[in-house]
């Protein structure tokens, strides 16, 4: 992921789905998204408070942590470049790989219509030890795509 | 995986109009862009060679980076898969440490090509040019992240 330049305050950025349903539909400021985000995140900490019965249908899963770096102070994920730990998965030891290609290719459009389009890409790779939601200590490969 | 027509804008994605990636789970602050078990072949550090490559991968298209980040285009994203094959040919030009805080490691920078090709469920195909590519940025390495940093 190239470093973004963007500005989500220029984007007519609507509610997330699964956010208030009085937010679907319209455009939000960066506050009232932001304000979004932090009601998301208010109610994962706050799951740390039910009892333990609410939360027991959730299984136990060995899937990775995301990183604990943040985009935007939202989304778990990292940049490329020298000297960045390029790891999508927090808690993690092992091999890196990194690719940054660009190219072209031929699009077929659902018309039948083709055309070139140009290509590129920021496909990842992780292999090695990490620990899990579980907490458990784990084996595995991860690709970011 | 991102196309773009006519000539690219990493600034204000205008030219872009796909953008193939597995999602956020659980959105917006899970796992970002990752999934398990891609195919792994050798990881030769020393000589910057590896290779990585997924078969009918089910991811969806989002169209354009800014609407996979924030999600304001109706609608969202449609059901898509991708195959692709990078390699990592090498040779290592520079190594380093990593200086990302709460990391420690070291990393090297080669070269890498790859091939893939993408369809989306509204029809749309996509096969990348084999040769011509260029590789804009390839790293390998080893790192250790959270509980793992020295």
């Amino acid at each position: 992921m190239r470093p973004l330049v963007l500005d989500p305050t220029k984007l007519p950025i609507r509610a997330p789905t699964g956010l208030g349903s009085h937010h679907a539909g319209h455009a939000l400021s960066r506050r009232a998204f932001m304000g979004s985000m932090a009601s998301v995140a208010g109610a994962a900490m706050g799951a740390g408070l039910l009892p333990t019965s609410a939360l027991a249908a959730k299984p136990v899963s060995s899937a990775p942590k995301p990183t604990a770096n943040t985009v935007f102070d939202t989304f778990h994920v990292t940049f490329f470049g020298p000297g960045v730990d390029p790891s999508s998965i927090g808690d993690f030891n092992g091999f890196v790989g990194v690719a940054d290609v660009q190219g072209t290719g031929t699009a077929t459009n659902p018309d039948g219509s083709t055309e070139t389009l140009l290509f590129d890409t920021d496909i990842r790779f992780m292999s090695g030890v990490y620990v899990g939601l579980d907490g458990a200590v784990h084996k595995g490969s991860f690709g970011f795509v | 995986m991102d196309l773009y027509r006519g000539q690219y804008d990493f600034t204000n994605f205008s030219t872009q109009v796909h953008d193939f990636d597995p999602g956020i789970d659980p959105y917006p602050g899970g796992l970002f862009w990752t999934v398990p078990k891609p195919t792994l072949g050798s990881i030769e550090l020393g000589r910057g060679k590896a290779s990585m490559s997924m078969t009918n991968l089910a991811l969806k298209d989002y169209f354009d980076i800014p609407n996979a980040l924030f999600r304001f285009e109706l609608p969202v994203s449609v059901d898509a898969n991708c195959s692709f094959d990078v390699e990592w040919t090498g040779p290592v030009t520079s190594t380093g440490p990593v200086n990302t805080p709460g990391s420690t490691g070291e990393l090297s920078t080669t070269k890498a090509k790859m091939t893939w090709s993408a369809t989306n469920s509204l029809g749309f195909r996509y096969v990348s040019n084999a040769l011509g590519t260029t590789s804009a940025f390839a790293q390998l390495g080893r790192v250790q992240n959270g509980v793992f940093a020295d």
